[in-house]
C-alpha cells in the first residue's frame, strides 16, 4: 500500500540545485525583463490589523518563490490576494500584465494547492482532478487526455478510483498538486505544500516539487515558514515579517548577506557582534566590538565613520584554535563550555571573557573518540573579514 | 490497513474487556428488543387476533384445548379486508403524498434557512437555533390549533388579505389539503433544519474556495460541492420529517379536509371508534412495513458506501 | 461504616412508613375520568369537604377514547361518566363494571323513572349505572346568518337545514358542520326520512347513506367540538351538535358581544335523547370512594349546581326546584312533554354492524 508514496524522480536527483546554476539568466537583474507578478503597494486590513503592509513585489516567470516567514507575517494573505479569495484593501495585483485585482478566483489563470488539499471528499482522485476541467468546458475526450496525463506525472494512476479519504497523506499532496496543475495553469500557488507530511516524505517531495516546476515551466508561488525547504526549493525568497518584506534575494544571498538583523536571525543561526567602525581601510572597515577587541570586515557598503554596527557571521564561519594567531583582530578567547554531537557536526558553545556565547559549528571529520576538544577547554574563536555581514541594525 | 489490524489486535482481550464489549454490544440490542421488537411482537400479535367484546378487546392467539392439544388461531382476515378494502390503500397513498410534499416543503425552506444559520456568524447562529427552535417549548397541540385561529375564514390570514384587498372574499383554507401540508411544513421544519444546519457547521470552507480557485461560479460551487456533501444531512432530516408525517394523525384531524383520508387517521377510527384492535395492529404492521423498507435500502446503500471505502 | 448500618434500618423503616402514608392515602383518594367541563366549579371542592376524600380528576373528550382506556383494563379510575346508548351498554356486556351497593345510595329514588327504565333495557335491575346528566343532539344554529341566506321565515328546527341539498347549498357559505360520530348522523338522518331512527334494515341505512352523500359537498367539517367556537366567533351557521355545547357556545357569544347570535333548536323530525352515566370499574382501586361520591352527584343541591353550570338537564326530580328557573324553562334543556316525545335513544348495534357503518361513514366523509 505504501509503495507508492516516496518516489522522487531519478532523472536528475542532484542535491540542492542551486539557483544560479540552474537558470543562468537571473530575470530579476534584468532590467529589461517584464515580471510575471507584480504586486503594487498592496495592503490588506483585517479590522484594525495590517496583515499586509504595502508590499511591492516582482515574481518572473518560470520563477520558484517562496514566501518565508513565521505563522502570522502575513504570507499566506499575500498569497491568497493573489489567487483572488482575499480582494487587497489598497493597491493592485497585475498577473502577466493584467490588472487583476478585481477579478474573482474564477477568472484568475491561477490555480492553488491549498494547505489541507481540500480535496472534494466526495469525489474520486479522478473526479478532484477533472473538476476545473469541467468548469471549463473541455470536450470529455481531452478531459480524460488531462485526466490521464496528470495521473502519469505524479504517478498516481492506480489511485483514480479512490476517494480521498482511502489515500495517505502523501497521497492526498499528489492528488492535490495534480488537481491545482490539471488546468495548466501559468502560476501556480502552493500554501505549504509539504507542511502536512512527514520529515522524511517532506525531504523527498521537495526535489521533486522543483523537478516538476522545472519540467512545466509553471511559476511557483509557494508560502512556507521551514526555511530549509525554502532554501533547497526556491529560485528567491521573500523574507517576510508583521506584513512587511524584509528582504527579497536568492537563498544564497538571503543566508550570506543578510540585509538586517532580523533576516540575519531568521535564516539560520548567526553569531551577533556589536560595535562602532572606528576606521575605514580600504573594502575593509575596523570594528571596536562590545565584547573588548578589534573586527576587521569586509563592508559592501560604505559606512561612515561611528556608525554603530552589528557584525553577524554564520557558526560554521568561525574557526576553533588552540593558541591564537598574530595579527590581534577578530578574535576572541572563552572556554567550551557545550557540546553537542550531531554525527555529522558538532556545535559549541564557546563562554567568552565577556559574558557572550559563541555558536560555532565544526565538521566531524576525525572520528568522535580522536577529538581534542573537551569541556571547560580554553580556546580562541577567530574568523576572517569575508567571513560575515557588516549590518546597521 | 496494517495499521489497523494492530490495533485490533492489541485490544483483543482479556476478560475485563470482554466484558465491556459485550455491555457495548448488548446494550443497544438490549434497547433494540425492548423498545421496538417487543412492542413490534405485541402489535403483530394483536394483528393476528379477532377483534371481541371484552377486556382486552380481542382472541387469545393460543389456547390449552383439552389433552394438551395446543391450539393456535391466526387470523389473517385483517390483512385480507385492508388488501381487499381499497380506502385503505388510499389512505395509505395519500399519507405518503402528504408526507412527500411535506418533507420537500421543509426542504425547500429549510434548506436556506439551515445554511444561512450555519454561515452565519457564530455568535449569532445560537439566537437564530434559538428562533427555530423557541416555538417547539410550546405543546404541538396549541401550536397546530393556532394555526386554526389563522387559517380560519375569518382568522388573521384572510382578515390580513382582506384588509390588503388582495382578495375579497374568504380564502377556504382551513379544512382543505393544503393547510394539512402548512401545518406538516411547519410543525416539521425544524427536525429538517437541525440535522441540516448540523451538516452544513461541518462543510470545510476551504472546499468552496478550492472550487472557486478552479473556476467554479458560486452557484455551481454550491451545486457541486455544497449540495453533495450534505446528502446526509439531507437524507437525515427527510426521514426525520417522512416517517412521522406518514402516521401523522392530529394535524390532519384538525386542519385537513374531513375527507381527507390519512391512515394515522383510518387507524384511530379502528382502534377507538370500532375497538378493532386486530386491524388497527394489521394497518400498524403494514405501515410499518412500508417505512422500513426504504430504510433497510438506504441503509444498504450506506453500507456498499462503507465498503467501497475499505 | 458503623454509623451507616445503623442509620440502614431507621432509613428502611422510615421508607416503609412512607409506604404505608401512601397506602393510607391512596384509600382517601377517588380517581375520576370525566368530560371535560362536566363537573361545576365548586363541584368536587365541595366533596372533599364533606368526606375528606380527595378527588383527583381527569378529563377525556370522547366516548372512544374512555372506551379505549377500559377495555385495555387496569386504567386506574374508580369512577367514569360513559353515555349509556351504545357506550355504557357495551361496556356492561363486556363485563367491565361492578355491580353497586344501592343501600348506600339513598338518592336513587329521586331520579326520573322514564331514563331508569330506559337504562335498565341495558342494564337489568339498574344494578351498575346512575345516570349523571342527560342532553339531546340537535341543531346549533346562527338565526341571522341562516335567514339571510334562507329567507326570513324559514324554520330552524329542522334537519332539513343540512340534508335538504336545496337548503344545505345556500347554507354552505356560511359553514355547516357535523358531528363526527356516525350513530349521531345516521339517526338523524332517518329522521329526517320518516323512518325509524334506531333502524336496522338494509335498505334504510343505504337510504341515509345516499341522503348523507347527498348533502356531503356542502358539509363543511365533521368533528365533534370544533364548532362550539365557530359558532361563537361566527365561523360556521348550523351546526349538528350537543344541547348543552351549543348553548356554551351561545353564551360565549354573549360575551364576546361581536353580534354573533346562537340559538339551539331540536328538530321537528326528531332527535336523540342521550344519557351519560356513573359506572364504576371492575378494577377500581377504590370503589367505596367512588360510590361516596356517587352519593354526593346524587344530593339535589350538588346536580343542581352542576346543571346550572354545565347547561345539562339532570334526572334528578327533587333537584328540579333548585335549578335556575332560566335553564329550567329553556326548551332546549327541559323540553316541553310534547317535544320530549319527538326524541329517542338509540339503540345499541352489534359489533358487526357498527364497525359496517364506521367504514361506511370513513367512505362518506372522504366522498368515496
Amino acid at each position: 500500500m505504501d509503495t507508492l508514496e516516496v518516489q522522487p524522480l531519478n532523472e536528475s536527483r542532484r542535491l540542492v540545485p542551486s539557483p544560479s546554476d540552474r537558470r543562468p539568466l537571473e530575470p530579476w537583474q534584468d532590467p529589461k525583463a517584464a515580471p510575471y507578478v507584480r504586486i503594487e503597494r498592496v495592503t490588506k486590513q483585517f479590522g484594525d490589523v495590517y496583515a499586509v503592509d504595502d508590499v511591492s513585489l516582482n515574481i518572473f516567470q518560470g520563477e520558484f518563490f517562496s514566501l518565508l516567514g513565521s505563522s502570522g507575517c502575513g504570507k499566506s494573505t499575500l498569497l491568497r490576494l493573489l489567487a483572488g479569495l482575499e480582494y487587497p484593501t489598497s493597491g493592485r495585483i497585475y498577473i502577466d500584465g493584467v490588472d487583476v485585482t478585481d477579478v474573482p478566483p474564477y477568472s484568475r489563470p491561477v490555480n492553488m494547492m491549498f494547505q489541507s488539499y481540500a480535496l472534494f471528499p466526495h469525489m474520486t482522485v479522478e473526479q478532484n482532478i477533472e473538476f476545473g476541467l469541467k468548469q471549463d468546458r473541455l470536450p470529455r475526450r481531452e478531459r480524460a487526455e488531462r485526466v490521464g496525463e496528470m495521473l502519469d506525472l505524479l504517478r498516481i494512476t492506480e489511485l483514480r478510483k479512490r476517494r480521498p479519504d482511502q489515500l495517505s497523506g502523501g497521497q492526498r499532496q499528489r492528488v492535490a498538486l495534480a488537481r491545482s496543475l490539471a488546468k495548466h495553469p501559468k502560476l501556480l500557488l502552493l500554501d505549504e505544500p509539504l507542511g502536512a507530511l512527514d520529515k522524511r516524505l517532506r525531504e523527498n517531495t521537495q526535489f521533486e516539487l522543483v523537478n516538476l516546476q522545472e519540467r512545466l515551466g509553471i511559476t511557483f508561488v509557494t508560502v512556507t515558514h521551514d526555511q530549509e525547504e525554502a532554501m533547497t526549493m526556491s529560485s528567491r525568497i521573500a523574507v517576510m515579517d508583521a506584513g512587511q518584506i524584509m528582504q527579497v534575494d536568492t537563498p544564497t544571498a538571503i543566508y550570506e548577506f543578510p540585509n538586517g538583523r532580523f533576516v540575519a536571525e531568521f535564516i539560520g543561526s548567526v553569531n551577533l557582534f556589536e560595535g562602532k567602525i572606528v576606521e575605514i581601510q580600504g573594502d575593509d572597515v575596523l570594528i571596536e566590538a562590545q565584547f573588548g577587541g578589534l573586527m576587521q570586515m569586509r563592508s559592501l557598503q560604505p559606512h561612515p565613520i561611528g556608525t554603530p554596527v552589528v557584525v553577524a557571521i554564520r557558526p560554521e564561519k568561525l574557526r576553533l584554535c588552540q593558541t591564537p594567531s598574530d595579527d590581534g583582530v577578530n578574535r576572541l578567547q572563552g572556554v567550551v563550555e557545550d557540546i553537542a554531537y550531531l554525527g555529522d557536526v558538532s556545535i559549541y558553545r564557546i563562554r567568552t571573557g565577556g559574558g557572550t556565547l559563541v555558536e560555532m559549528t565544526l565538521t566531524n571529520i576525525q572520528p568522535r573518540t580522536e577529538q581534542a576538544l573537551t569541556w571547560e577547554q580554553e580556546v580562541w574563536v577567530e574568523w576572517s573579514p569575508t567571513s560575515g555581514v557588516v549590518l546597521t541594525e | 490497513m496494517t495499521r489497523l489490524s494492530k490495533r485490533s489486535k492489541r485490544l483483543r482481550p482479556s476478560g475485563e474487556h470482554r466484558l465491556s464489549r459485550l455491555i457495548n454490544i448488548g446494550l443497544p440490542y438490549l434497547w433494540l428488543g425492548l423498545f421496538f421488537l417487543l412492542p413490534f411482537a405485541i402489535v403483530l400479535r394483536i394483528s393476528l387476533a379477532e377483534p371481541l367484546l371484552a377486556q382486552p378487546p380481542y382472541t387469545a392467539l393460543w389456547e390449552w384445548a383439552e389433552q394438551g392439544i395446543l391450539q393456535i388461531r391466526l387470523n389473517l382476515g385483517n390483512f385480507q379486508l385492508i388488501r381487499e378494502d381499497d380506502i385503505y390503500l388510499a389512505a395509505l397513498l395519500n399519507s405518503l403524498w402528504v408526507a412527500l410534499v411535506g418533507t420537500l416543503g421543509c426542504l425547500l425552506l429549510g434548506y436556506p434557512m439551515a445554511y444561512a444559520i450555519a454561515t452565519a456568524p457564530e455568535r449569532r447562529r445560537i439566537l437564530l437555533l434559538m428562533l427555530i427552535i423557541l416555538p417547539f417549548w410550546t405543546s404541538f397541540l396549541i401550536r397546530v390549533y393556532a394555526w386554526i385561529g389563522i387559517l380560519n375564514a375569518n382568522g388573521l390570514l384572510n382578515n390580513f388579505l382582506l384588509w390588503l384587498g388582495v382578495i375579497d372574499t374568504p380564502l377556504k383554507i382551513l379544512h382543505t389539503q393544503t393547510a394539512v401540508y402548512i401545518g406538516v411544513i411547519y410543525s416539521y421544519l425544524p427536525f429538517m433544519i437541525l440535522p441540516l444546519y448540523a451538516n452544513l457547521t461541518r462543510l470545510d470552507p476551504t472546499l468552496l474556495e478550492a472550487a472557486a480557485d478552479l473556476g467554479c461560479r458560486p452557484w455551481r460551487a454550491f451545486t457541486r460541492v455544497t449540495l453533495p456533501l450534505s446528502l446526509p444531512g439531507i437524507v437525515a432530516g427527510s426521514m426525520l420529517v417522512f416517517i412521522p408525517v406518514v402516521g401523522e394523525f392530529v394535524i390532519p384531524d384538525l386542519l385537513g379536509s374531513p375527507g381527507s383520508l390519512m391512515i394515522g387517521k383510518l387507524m384511530w377510527t379502528e382502534f377507538f371508534a370500532n375497538k378493532d384492535w386486530p386491524l388497527a395492529s394489521a394497518l400498524a404492521i403494514v405501515l410499518l412495513a412500508v417505512l422500513v423498507v426504504p430504510f433497510v435500502l438506504m441503509q444498504r446503500l450506506q453500507q456498499d458506501d462503507e465498503d467501497g471505502r475499505t | 461504616m458503623a454509623g451507616q448500618i445503623k442509620k440502614t434500618p431507621r432509613l428502611l423503616l422510615s421508607l416503609f412508613l412512607l409506604a404505608l402514608g401512601t397506602i393510607a392515602q391512596a384509600e382517601d383518594r377517588v380517581h375520576i375520568y370525566n368530560w371535560n367541563d362536566y363537573f361545576a366549579e365548586d363541584t368536587l371542592s365541595g366533596f372533599q369537604e364533606r368526606t375528606g376524600i380527595r378527588p383527583v380528576l381527569d378529563l377525556y373528550d370522547s366516548n372512544e377514547v374512555l372506551e379505549a382506556k377500559l377495555l385495555a383494563g387496569a386504567s386506574g379510575y374508580d369512577l367514569v361518566f360513559p353515555t349509556a346508548h351504545p357506550f355504557a351498554a357495551r361496556h356492561i356486556k363486556a363485563g367491565i363494571y361492578q355491580p353497586l351497593d344501592r343501600s348506600k345510595l339513598p338518592g336513587l329514588d329521586q331520579l326520573d323513572p322514564a331514563i331508569m327504565a330506559s337504562l335498565a333495557r341495558v342494564d337489568p335491575g339498574n344494578a351498575h349505572l346512575v345516570p349523571y346528566l342527560w342532553g339531546t343532539t340537535g341543531l346549533g344554529v346562527n338565526p341571522d346568518k341562516v335567514r339571510a341566506a334562507l329567507g326570513e321565515d324559514a324554520p330552524l328546527d329542522t334537519w332539513a337545514l343540512i340534508f335538504d341539498p336545496e337548503q344545505a347549498s345556500k347554507l354552505a357559505g356560511c359553514g355547516i358542520s357535523l358531528l363526527d360520530d356516525p350513530t349521531e348522523v345516521f339517526a338523524a338522518a332517518l329522521a329526517y326520512l320518516g323512518k325509524d331512527p334506531n333502524s336496522q334494515a338494509p335498505e334504510d341505512l343505504e337510504a341515509a347513506a345516499e341522503l348523507i352523500k347527498a348533502a356531503r359537498p356542502h358539509i363543511r367539517y365533521f368533528h365533534s367540538s370544533q364548532y362550539i367556537s365557530d359558532l361563537a366567533n361566527g365561523a360556521t351557521c348550523v351546526a349538528h351538535g350537543y344541547s348543552g355545547d351549543v348553548l356554551q357556545a351561545r353564551e360565549r357569544a354573549k360575551e364576546a358581544d361581536k353580534g354573533v347570535a346562537v340559538v339551539y333548536r331540536i328538530p321537528r323530525e326528531g332527535a336523540v335523547l342521550w344519557t351519560d352515566v356513573m359506572a364504576i370499574p371492575k378494577d377500581a382501586p377504590n370503589p367505596e370512594s367512588a360510590q361516596a361520591l356517587i352519593a354526593y352527584l346524587l344530593d339535589p343541591s350538588v346536580i343542581a349546581d352542576v346543571s346550572d353550570y354545565v347547561y345539562y338537564a339532570n334526572p334528578n326530580q327533587a333537584a328540579t326546584p333548585l335549578i335556575e328557573a332560566e335553564l329550567r324553562d329553556d326548551p332546549g334543556i327541559y323540553p316541553p312533554s310534547e317535544v320530549r316525545a319527538r326524541l329517542f335513544t338509540p339503540d345499541e348495534r352489534s359489533e358487526r354492524e357498527m364497525r359496517h357503518l364506521n367504514r361506511l361513514w370513513t367512505r362518506l366523509k372522504s366522498n368515496r
